[in-house]
């Protein structure tokens, strides 16, 4: 079992700017929330909020019971060809150990908490209008007591993917400065296994013709989620920042500068493919760029220049809309938030170009071995889980239940009991 | 030598997942589940 590696500690003012950006981080969660819940149906609106709070909520005592546990340090390592391989955290249970930890481990733990939140309501906007609250709840837990912290620990924690700088010459190791790797690309790579397990909701892809297009309920709701997500997303990323890159608190306004960048290029690349392709802008597709955008500045806002991000930013916003049609209509992948496409294909775009981008001999390949880790390792782990989950606690609602909306069958009571009448010519 | 062996690591795993695409995508031709394969999971007859 290793020690836990020594950090410099914290001077007070930086522990108390790094605080209260964590205190601001979850606005990104709300942000994400309220676009889960625009971008479903009006029939299950409520469900859908109600299941987000429900999954930060499931996650974080999963995460505090049985997760940080995995997720921290000491380590248990293991030597393989001479090299030690950090695989896993051996702390105590139940944050036993929480009060004697330093100031600094004890913010990298508040950290996680709000990151496995994040993650886990990455994939319940995939499941939206058909994945069951129960099973959602279930496979948040699974997500957050086991998955999440393994990739958290070989990142964050000294594991053996930060390690592949000291071990292997692979520049500074895998560089994940605000969750890129261990919550988006994990969220939006459990979202396409809860998509395939689930199934697609009734009447998407007809057996002839193109995908019946079920747009999302509440512009309002996606947009305004988009802002609110900004605001927390600069707090997440500059506490990232200084928590996982060591950055200098002076350091910080560039990283901000950036993830604004990256958004704003993403959304103006955003609207002008659906302005080209449909004529008009897509409110939606907008907000899924501007996620991407901000989705990607996760993993590189702390080391690109300005340039760089708007130019990162650029492709992600033009990638995510093509991306959301090439699933949709070409892979039959229903998808109603978009997350495999903003948070997994966006994610993993922000760790390829945190290596193409740092100056570090060998940092492109330590990024390509993180990608290959999530794609080839997390993402079978998480379906296999998944898939053992559905088979004791069903993932999809029953037929009825899907034709009423989820918010009667599963809470009894509709978002907008007195303002809705339901039509969907798929159920006639 | 050592990114060629990654690249291809990487390369293998992205033809892996292209194969579970093209499963997943069969499985959207047929007929939607009854309330018991639905209990189930989607997809099966």
């Amino acid at each position: 079992m290793n020690s836990p590696p020594l950090v410099t500690p914290f001077s007070d003012s930086t522990f108390a700017l790094t605080f209260v950006l964590l205190l601001l981080a979850p606005l990104t969660i709300a942000g994400v929330a309220l676009l889960n819940t625009g971008l479903g149906r009006s029939r299950s609106a409520a469900q859908s909020l109600l299941g987000c709070v429900t999954m930060v909520s499931v996650s974080a005592i999963a995460f505090a019971v049985v997760g940080v546990s995995f997720a921290g340090a000491p380590a248990h390592s293991i030597t393989i060809a001479g090299k030690s391989w950090n695989w896993l955290g051996g702390a105590p249970l139940m944050l036993r150990h929480f009060g004697a930890m330093q100031p600094q481990g004890q913010l990298g733990v508040l950290f996680e908490f709000l990151a496995v939140g994040f993650a886990a309501i990455i994939p319940w906007g995939s499941g939206a209008d058909r994945w069951r609250l129960p099973a959602g709840c279930a496979a948040t837990a699974v997500l957050a007591g086991g998955v999440f912290p393994l990739v958290a620990h070989w990142v964050w924690a000294d594991g053996w993917l930060a390690q592949l700088g000291a071990s292997f010459g692979l520049g500074t190791g895998f560089l994940d400065g605000a969750g890129a790797a261990s919550v988006h690309a994990l969220g939006g790579l459990s979202a396409l296994a809860v998509v395939w397990i689930a199934g697609s909701r009734k009447g998407k892809f007809p057996r002839e013709g193109l995908a019946t297009a079920m747009p999302g309920h509440n512009a309002v709701y996606i947009l305004f989620g988009c802002l609110l997500a900004l605001v927390g997303w600069l707090a997440w990323n500059a506490a990232g920042a200084i928590l996982w890159l060591h950055a200098a608190p002076v350091t910080l306004v560039v990283t901000t500068l950036n993830t604004v960048l990256s958004a704003s290029a993403a959304l103006v690349a955003t609207f002008t493919v659906t302005r080209t392709r449909f004529s008009k802008p897509d409110a939606s597709m907008c907000a899924n760029g501007w996620l991407a955008g901000l989705v990607t500045s996760s993993a590189c806002a702390a080391f690109v220049t300005p340039f760089e991000a708007i130019a990162i930013g650029a492709v992600a916003g033009i990638t995510a809309p093509l991306l959301v049609e090439l699933l949709e209509l070409a892979l039959s992948i229903d998808d109603p938030s978009g997350a495999v496409s903003v948070h997994a294909a966006g994610g993993l775009w922000g760790l390829f170009v945190a290596g193409l981008f740092s100056h570090g001999h060998g940092q492109l390949l330590a990024q390509l071995v993180g990608i290959a880790t999530l794609l080839g390792f997390v993402f079978p782990l998480v379906y296999l889980l998944f898939a053992i989950v559905n088979r004791i606690i069903p993932f999809r609602v029953e037929p009825d239940g899907e034709r009423l909306g989820m918010d009667l069958y599963e809470l009894g009571g509709g978002a907008y009991p007195e303002f809705v009448i339901h039509r969907d010519e798929s159920y006639r | 030598m050592r990114a060629l062996f990654i690249l291809c690591g990487i390369a293998v795993e992205l033809l892996g997942l292209g194969v579970a695409v093209r499963g997943h995508m069969e499985r959207r031709q047929e007929p939607r589940p009854g309330a018991a394969g639905a209990a189930h999971g989607a997809g099966r007859p």
